[in-house]
């Protein structure tokens, strides 16, 4: 029971810093930059691929949310509200960008990385060394950008930055179980792709 | 062995998940245990999830203070800001980084071909609205036969700030943007036009047109305003 209070102490704490926001003291803002960039700037990296877009998107969002607080009805809420603001700029800022990923994959010298996924990855490799590689690190992001967005969202929110299940339902404004269903079937996925990678050595 | 039935395949994918009950974990255990494919499979999501923690995991000594230094600055200068309405976003400073100019659009073709399309799906219903800003909410169907996504982007030379009906107004650069993505998904395509830009390089019939902004990746069920950064 302990995180849970802990989680209604943080909360409560956001809730007084957006109050103070609102009347006008911007170093209550500021805590909130401090304590949410990390976040901000990991699920936006893990969406976006590029440490300098996460960082851009990440400062859009905060700025974005700081005048729209407002209309923020449950201030205890923010870290969500703020984590949906940073994940819905980033699926969209990486949408207007799907035209570079196209090219990308089909850039490839031995094979495409399409007609790797499609085969299950199958290249030799050894235990650890594959999963620090090169090629699996293409492999996988490939594999993870074209989950749909709603599996992708699910699967970087709780398997990839371990939020708590309900917490990912209040950012993707959804149930539960449909978190759990996406990020099912975005495992599923990603698994048969990643077929031969992920068998013991 | 067989392979594990999908109720079954929920379970053990959750195997290394943290909220995983007593109860889930002791069946995991012994499916596992029963069943070496099932055994396999566990083995299998447990690398999974380890590989996936580590996917993009932003690097440790990245300095977040800076960068906070940098956001509290964008913050400020946000309050400071003229006119600021809530949701307004630096659009330009994105779309510069993220889209490249089109080249000279020939939009009585391109109307046309969209026309064609929508006419192909089903009639299109239309909405007006009086005022300086009309709105066509072309509710049909999105049929994309070539490619998997076509992105168009112009930017008109005038520099003005234009207000829109959305409430973001400090849109540098009247855009035109146009997005089909999804081969055959029923969608709407809505477009906002603005009578102070008067943008040059669009044909005479949409001499009024500032913004223009159409999608076919969400679907919007009923009017509303056009939320202009969540479409990038």
């Amino acid at each position: 029971m302990e995180p849970e209070v802990h989680e209604d102490e943080s909360a409560l704490e956001d809730a007084e810093a957006v109050r103070l926001s609102i009347s006008g003291d911007t170093s209550a803002f500021d805590r909130l930059i401090e304590k949410y960039q990390r976040r901000a700037v990991s699920v936006a990296y893990r969406l976006l691929g590029n440490l300098d877009d996460a960082q851009e998107v990440s400062q859009e969002a905060f700025v974005r949310a700081f005048r729209s607080l407002q209309s923020l009805q449950e201030p205890k809420r923010f870290s969500a509200w703020l984590i949906r603001i940073v994940s819905n700029l980033s699926l969209n800022f990486r949408r207007a960008r799907r035209p570079h990923l196209s090219l990308s994959l089909e850039d490839d010298g031995g094979g495409t990385i399409s007609d790797r996924l499609a085969d299950g990855g199958r290249r030799e490799r050894s235990g650890l060394e594959i999963a620090e590689s090169e090629e699996l690190r293409e492999i996988l992001e490939a594999a993870v950008d074209t989950l749909p967005e709603p599996q992708r969202l699910a699967l970087v929110l709780f398997a990839m930055e371990q939020m708590p299940q309900k917490e990912v339902a209040a950012i993707m404004e959804c149930s539960v179980e449909m978190v759990k269903w996406n990020v099912f079937q975005a495992r599923k996925n990603l698994k048969a792709r990643l077929a031969d990678y992920l068998e013991e050595t | 062995m067989t392979a594990p039935s999908d109720d079954l395949e929920f379970l053990l994918s959750r195997a290394a998940d943290p909220d995983v009950s007593a109860e889930e974990r002791a069946r995991i255990a012994e499916a596992a245990r029963r069943d070496a494919q099932a055994a396999k499979s566990v083995r299998g999501y447990e690398r999974l999830g380890a590989i996936l923690r580590a996917f993009r995991a932003i690097p440790k000594d990245l300095d977040v203070g800076n960068l906070a230094a940098g956001t509290s600055r964008r913050v400020a200068e946000a309050q400071g800001a003229p006119d600021a309405a809530p949701g307004d976003m630096k659009l330009d400073a994105l779309l510069a980084r993220s889209v490249r100019p089109l080249p000279p659009m020939d939009w009585h073709a391109f109307r046309s071909r969209v026309s064609d399309a929508v006419h192909a799906e089903e009639g299109p219903q239309i909405v007006r609205r009086g005022g300086h800003v009309r709105r066509w909410l072309l509710r049909a169907a999105v049929p994309l036969a070539a490619a998997a996504a076509v992105m168009l982007m112009v930017r008109t030379p005038r520099t003005s700030l234009v207000q829109v009906d959305v409430g973001y107004p400090a849109i540098e650069r009247p855009v035109i943007s146009v997005r089909f993505e999804q081969p055959g998904t029923r969608g709407v395509v809505s477009i906002s036009f603005d009578r102070t830009a008067s943008p040059a390089g669009i044909d005479e019939e949409q001499a009024d047109a500032g913004v223009a902004i159409a999608t076919g990746t969400r679907r919007i069920d009923a009017p509303e305003p056009l939320d202009v950064a969540l479409l990038f």
